[in-house]
């Protein structure tokens, strides 16, 4: 099956239909990525008479308007810092903390705990972060940015890291133990590496979650410098009219990092692969 | 007894700084939003400790249990279509041969494109004067459906409902698809050789490896039905009345639009205990499936 | 093991929850005004130390990148930054609308409000006012050397003015509400303007036969069409003085607000407006329909000019609605005319003796002429008395000031309704009137639930 030309024509068939089905789910996926590029590029006229046509004039100058005003630059340095560190933090520390409640001292009551986060809408943290930050003096911070936003992934992120861990076979930290090794070095030397998947899918959806985020970015930074990327292109819309073309260049700018991340990930993702084994 | 403390000392050290930060920055909100449930508040003025006042007053407000069906609605739809469809593509493209990492990157692209921007692109597919939703229909032949989709009362909240749904699939994919590529290959090798058939494998092999992830994706899933906000606040503002809100709109409108912010967290505890009780209850009932 | 992570779980949760339930303790009785001025006056100490008595201050405003005044304000803007550079440090943030008053709102709970502000008033207003966070104007109107009150139209501050009386925001931003007739579109199908309901049944028949859509009227989140149901509410006797009484009065179930609904829903039936008036409502979607030529008439305000194409405003002609069938007051005589917007300015710090001058220099240039004649260029209407050059302004601005001349100008449910969630009611419920899924009076009921609630 792995192989199509090895296979009999029934397979062959099937691979077929497969792929068809694959291709046709892949146009619907991508059109809406090629609608924000293609409408990136338009006025508003064109994007109301004209929303799912090719622009009648291409406004390249969109996306130096959208970089300007956005001050994109900046932003897109605030919010890669922000997000890059809180990545790190929460993969750091939700790993070993998924570590201990796998597999060292199991605990429902802490897992039910640690999954709340999960069930709490952000905009019910908007004003308690607030005064949280504000009690601390750390106002108007990105180091506030980067403790909230680990803080709202722990909860999704603990809960697919256990899945992770729960999966790993007992007996290879058991031999470990066996071979005299600590459990933090059965941890850091056995388990994570075997548990790249998954600490690459955390980190992918985490990320995401961060360089997404608007409301938070919102309410804790006031300085316009120190805005993340998605509150600065927010500003872009206008209070009674909003120019949709400028507004889904600032878009396209946004996303192009997540690609680009994502696309890194995937590598990690292939090779952390335990087996080794190649496919096909 | 140096050696408990010794014991103690990892799971203490490992467990502190996640505890730490998860505690102070998103347990402590919740404690204060539940108390602010129990207060009169508009966000400013001294807090007023009314009880449970807020609480009967949302039980006997119809809007609330609108957005509460709404909401149910959302989530029944989600489990049924994003977790069978990211199953389904993550299993199809597991068993491609070539192009596997193109389809997995191209399903993954609606999730990170803003709400704002499918949002608007959704209502201009829908509008019935310059849309082409309507025109679509018709040249398939089936103009018998055309309707006004946000305006239509009976097809508002499921042409809302359908772009969240929609572009959240690739999340499941992703998940399920980091799952599939840590199941033992031999596992299924020695299925096939056996003679199992493509689908048979998949029910008798694979989907037993994945319960977990199962679990995982469900619960995701559910919680984050239950706090949807963005498509129905972007695409109709939650309306035509609360027609399209689901009750994180509804939290959203009561507390930031009416700044009533003790009602809108009462609203908030209320989606708190609803997670909590379905994802408590899948959990016993996977538990005791598991067991049999 | 199951015995320790649970003691170990209670000790945690314990010791963080001290540690936070004192900081909630604490901020709450720091969160007085009195307090954090005393914190404002001494951080503005420090800096004056080292940087020659500069002031910061913080200006926040919804009028950002992507709306159609920044181009207008904010030259002006840094022009006066540049001026007194010397002296203030002025932190400029600016906000979408929706991100704005989410911002405000955490700003207030937390007591970080800026220090001038541009903003609603009414309903919107009355949180802050209530918390004694903003200032009476008058006492700024005092102070200032160049603004007096009297430089504003008289009516002007009702928007702003609070139960006790006092006016606690400068006004900026007048409007008047305008029917748009595209005269093209009527001469090529040999049709008049209507003046009266039948006439205007008449033409919508005619118009929706030939493929265009009568009214670009439609309702998402209750734009445009609060404003619109507010214009034909006046064509009715006694609907001034409710309008005008409705704080007060907290009256929205009247006789007449049902005959305006019944009427709205006899103009749905008869197709005067887009079929689907969800997809195309908010005041960008509508007014597209309009000026791409798919619609024959609008009713649309001034801040949406900038999105009128020239070739539109040429042909464009400001007219009087259609009168009502049950109407009492001639349409061609009146127009919906308030205020909307204008800056508020934090107490505190205007009280702060450290920042007390600067503030009034920044106010000053807030509510100067000459920053109004400049925001009239994006469609404006001054609340200040000031000379706009007619000539240097957009065609259609210059139709509607020739129309408003001998209006008599009417008040809004926008500007007159007692609380935020009863004008949030009425905004969700005419969406529901317009789909048809609300009968009148029930949709005047809804509103007038909240009304009831809140007067307990």
């Amino acid at each position: 099956m792995r192989n199509f030309f090895d296979k009999p024509l029934k397979y062959k068939i099937q691979g077929t239909v497969k792929y068809i089905f694959l291709l046709l789910v892949s146009v619907i996926s991508l059109y809406p990525f090629v609608w924000v590029l293609i409408t990136s590029l338009k006025d508003n006229n064109d994007i109301y008479g004209n929303s799912f046509g090719l622009p009648r004039i291409f406004r390249w100058e969109n996306y130096s308007e959208a970089w300007k005003s956005a001050n994109a630059g900046r932003s897109f340095f605030n919010s890669l810092f922000v997000c890059m560190i809180a990545l790190v933090i929460l993969a750091v520390i939700t790993s070993m903390g998924s570590y201990i409640l796998t597999r060292v001292a199991k605990s429902k009551l802490l897992s039910t705990y640690f999954s709340l986060g999960l069930m709490i809408p952000i905009h019910a943290l908007l004003i308690p972060s607030v005064l949280i930050f504000k009690y601390l003096k750390l106002t108007d911070n990105l180091f506030s940015l980067i403790l909230v936003y680990t803080a709202v992934n722990i909860s999704f992120s603990m809960f697919i890291m256990n899945g992770f861990l729960k999966s790993i076979p007992k007996e290879i930290d058991e031999a470990a133990t066996i071979d005299g090794c600590g459990k933090a070095r059965v941890f850091f030397q056995i388990l994570l590496p075997i548990a790249k998947p998954g600490l690459a899918t955390v980190a992918t959806l985490a990320f995401l979650n961060c360089w997404n985020d608007l409301l938070l970015g919102l309410v804790v930074i006031s300085t316009p410098a120190k805005r993340t990327l998605s509150v600065a292109i927010s500003v872009l819309k206008g209070s009674y009219l909003t120019q949709y073309g400028l507004l889904c260049a600032g878009f396209a700018i946004s996303i192009a990092p997540v690609v680009i991340m994502y696309l890194l990930f995937q590598k990690q993702v292939i090779a952390g692969m335990t087996a080794g084994a190649v496919k096909g | 007894m140096k050696n408990k403390i010794n014991k103690l000392t990892l799971p203490v050290l490992f467990l502190a700084p996640v505890f730490l930060i998860y505690t102070t920055f998103l347990f402590v909100p919740m404690l204060q939003t539940s108390y602010y449930s129990l207060t009169q508040w508009n966000g400013v003025s001294e807090k007023v400790f009314i009880g449970l006042g807020n609480y009967k007053e949302l039980l006997k407000n119809n809007d609330y249990w609108i957005t509460f069906f709404n909401t149910l609605k959302l989530t029944a739809v989600s489990l049924i279509v994003q977790i069978s469809f990211g199953l389904l593509l993550a299993y199809l493209l597991y068993t491609i041969t070539r192009g596997m990492k193109i389809f997995r990157t191209v399903f993954f692209l609606p999730v990170v494109i803003a709400p704002v921007a499918i949002g608007l692109m959704f209502s201009l597919f829908y509008n019935s004067e310059i849309g082409i939703f309507n025109k679509i229909l018709s040249a398939v032949g089936l103009d018998m459906i055309q309707t006004n989709w946000l305006s239509n009362p009976k097809t508002l909240l499921y042409a809302v409902m359908a772009p969240q749904v929609w572009q959240y699939i690739g999340l499941y994919v992703t998940i399920f698809l980091g799952a599939l590529q840590s199941i033992p290959e031999d596992l299924i090798e020695s299925a096939q050789i056996d003679g199992a058939g493509e689908v048979k494998t998949f029910f008798h092999v694979v989907l037993p490896q994945l319960s977990v992830f199962l679990n995982i994706c469900i619960v995701l899933c559910v919680t984050g039905s239950l706090k949807a906000f963005d498509h129905s606040y972007i695409m109709t503002n939650g309306g035509p009345g609360v027609r399209s809100a689901y009750l994180g709109v509804f939290m959203y409108k009561t507390a930031f639009g009416n700044s009533d912010f003790g009602m809108g967290s009462a609203i908030t505890i209320t989606i708190i205990l609803i997670s909590l009780t379905i994802t408590l209850l899948f959990n016993r009932f996977a538990a005791s499936g598991s067991e049999n | 093991m199951k015995n320790f992570s649970k003691k170990a779980f209670a000790l945690a949760v314990t010791a963080v929850l001290t540690v936070s339930m004192a900081a909630c303790g604490s901020k709450d009785s720091s969160d007085n005004t009195s307090s954090s001025q005393t914190a404002n006056s001494t951080a503005a100490v420090s800096t004056a130390d080292t940087a020659q008595k500069k002031v910061s201050l913080v200006l926040s405003t919804n009028w950002g990148e992507g709306d159609s005044k920044y181009n207008y304000f904010y030259p002006k803007f840094q022009e006066f930054q540049n001026a007194n550079k010397d002296s203030m440090d002025i932190s400029f943030e600016t906000y979408s609308t929706e991100d704005y008053k989410t911002k405000i709102k955490t700003q207030i709970s937390s007591g970080n409000l800026p220090d001038a502000f541009t903003y609603w008033g009414g309903a919107m207003m009355n949180v802050m006012v209530e918390a004694g966070l903003l200032l009476d104007i008058d006492e700024y109107f005092k102070a200032s050397q160049t603004v007096k009150r009297e430089n504003f139209e008289p009516s002007s501050f009702s928007y702003y003015t609070a139960a006790d009386g006092k006016t606690y925001g400068v006004p900026l931003e007048s409007t008047r509400g305008v029917f748009l007739v595209n005269t093209e579109i009527f001469k090529q199908n040999g049709l008049t303007v209507p003046k009266t309901y039948d006439e205007l049944k008449q033409v919508s028949k005619v118009l929706n036969d030939k493929g265009i859509i009568p009214i670009a009227m439609a309702s998402s989140g209750g734009t445009p069409s609060e404003f619109f149901f507010s214009e034909l509410y006046n064509q009715y006797n006694g609907a001034a003085d409710e309008l005008k009484n409705l704080t007060a009065s907290r009256k929205f179930n009247t006789a007449n607000a049902v005959k305006v609904a019944a009427n709205i829903q006899d103009m749905i039936n008869n197709k005067m407006f887009p079929k689907d008036t969800v997809a195309n409502g908010g005041w960008a979607a509508c007014l597209q329909l309009y000026t791409d030529k798919k619609a024959a008439m609008t009713y649309t305000y001034p801040w949406m000019f900038e999105s009128i194409p020239e070739e539109i405003q040429k042909i464009s002609e400001v007219v009087p609605i259609p009168k009502l069938p049950d109407a009492d007051i001639d349409p061609a005589a009146i127009m919906s005319g308030f205020t909307v917007y204008g800056f508020e300015i934090n107490k505190a710090t205007f009280n702060d003796p450290e920042k007390h001058d600067a503030m009034i220099k920044l106010c000053d240039f807030l509510a100067s002429d000459e920053l109004s004649v400049n925001l009239s260029k994006s469609g404006m209407i001054p609340a200040k008395k000031v000379n706009v050059d007619m000539n240097g302004q957009k065609v259609i601005y210059q139709k509607m000031m020739a129309y408003a001349a001998d209006k008599k100008l009417i008040q809004v449910h926008f500007s007159t309704m007692p609380s935020l969630d009863a004008l949030n009611m009425f905004d969700s419920s005419l969406d529901e009137l317009f789909i048809k899924a609300l009968e009148p009076q029930a949709f005047v009921d809804k509103i007038q639930a909240v009304l009831d609630k809140n007067s307990k």
